[in-house]
């Protein structure tokens, strides 16, 4: 695996975590005024989008550890856009209350898993300076 | 629902700043204060400061331009850093929209700073919180202050007038004003994130000069004038 692609990656984590959040951001204050809001699957969103064009393509030639965190994510991403599909602003229905909170849960461990990516190719950046 | 803003005129920004100055003046002593520095006047200064002006060289020598980028929190209307806060202490409020962050509930995890596609957080390394810019909520709800006082100091104290502020969806605000009269822009859209305070784009200006100051024997003018007249 080139450096500059560990590093382009691991440059790139702060973008993925802008990404969703900003697509949470825009779903709660839908969902909080009960306007109308487009959901995304998660290779339509801009993380997803972001993803598939820059991770996708070098997945194979990652290190195992790297690759392995990397399907973890793409399978903790999916899980959310499918929980947080379920959620309808402008029809709120009594269930919306614990989809929304698994939905954030997702989100947090998204999250957690993409910074420990970062720490992983900072990790490898090091090991191979 | 009012949003306020600032709106950056890049055509007047001259890069003093001026703004910044102020900004770490008022808020070092006001409600949001102190904002801790370290080593300032040592080999690596840092600090805390909630408007950094970024100053970019573009084109090539001879025909360069130096522009500058006053940037501080965009007050963003689908801000990331808020559902990304763990306790709750990141939130942007409803009667004008102003992202704040409540210290007495900040735990200093810096999920926000990841998260704000624009840099615009500021961990402060003495309190252990996260700082940002408030728009100076503590002076433009002064009512103490004379009305044309009640404005965020970086408006108040721009030598060059580049900055206004105003609600950005009334449309008798001046900054509403400004960002339909001379096509205000946002940082980055495609990130959605739908920043508040936006910037009117620079715009190249014609210099005419006439043939026989062209004549003029000090080199470094003729120079000077030249690429003035070529509009570099």
């Amino acid at each position: 695996m080139p450096f500059t692609v560990l590093k382009e990656l691991a440059n790139k984590v702060g973008i993925f975590i802008s990404h969703h959040d900003t697509y949470v951001s825009r779903l709660e204050r839908a969902i909080k005024d009960g306007e109308e809001f487009t959901h995304k699957t998660c290779h339509e969103c801009n993380f997803g989008v972001e993803w598939d064009s820059t991770v996708v393509p070098v997945k194979d030639e990652l290190p195992e550890e790297v690759k392995a965190l990397v399907d973890e994510i793409e399978k903790i991403h999916c899980e959310f856009h499918g929980i947080s599909m379920q959620i309808d602003p402008k029809n709120p229905q009594p269930s919306d209350e614990e989809k929304l909170n698994r939905m954030r849960e997702m989100s947090n461990l998204l999250l957690r898993k993409l910074l420990a990516l970062k720490r992983l190719l900072s990790k490898r950046l090091v090991e191979e300076e | 629902m009012p949003q306020y803003a600032l709106v950056i005129d890049l055509n007047t920004c001259v890069g003093c700043h001026a703004c910044a100055t102020n900004c770490k003046e008022w808020n070092t002593q006001a409600s949001f204060g102190p904002l801790s520095d370290f080593d300032p006047y040592g080999r690596n200064p840092k600090g805390v400061w909630y408007n950094r002006i970024m100053s970019y060289e573009m084109g090539e020598f001879p025909n360069t331009q130096v522009f500058h980028l006053p940037k501080s929190c965009l007050h963003c209307q689908d801000a990331p850093c808020v559902p990304v806060c763990p306790t709750g202490a990141s939130y942007k409020r409803e009667q004008d929209g102003i992202v704040l962050v409540n210290y007495d509930d900040c735990i200093g995890c810096k999920l926000c700073s990841w998260s704000c596609p624009y840099g615009c957080r500021e961990f402060d390394e003495a309190d252990k919180v996260m700082k940002k810019c408030t728009l100076c909520i503590d002076r433009i709800y002064d009512e103490s202050l004379p009305p044309e006082h009640r404005k965020p100091a970086c408006v108040l104290t721009c030598p060059a007038k580049a900055r206004f502020f105003g609600d950005i969806e009334d449309p008798n605000s001046e900054a509403y004003r400004m960002i339909k009269e001379r096509n205000g822009f946002v940082l980055f859209p495609d990130m959605g994130t739908n920043p508040a305070n936006h910037y009117l784009p620079r715009t190249e200006t014609k210099v005419h000069v006439d043939e026989h100051l062209l004549e003029a024997e000090n080199p470094l003018f003729l120079e000077v004038v030249r690429r003035h007249y070529k509009g570099g």
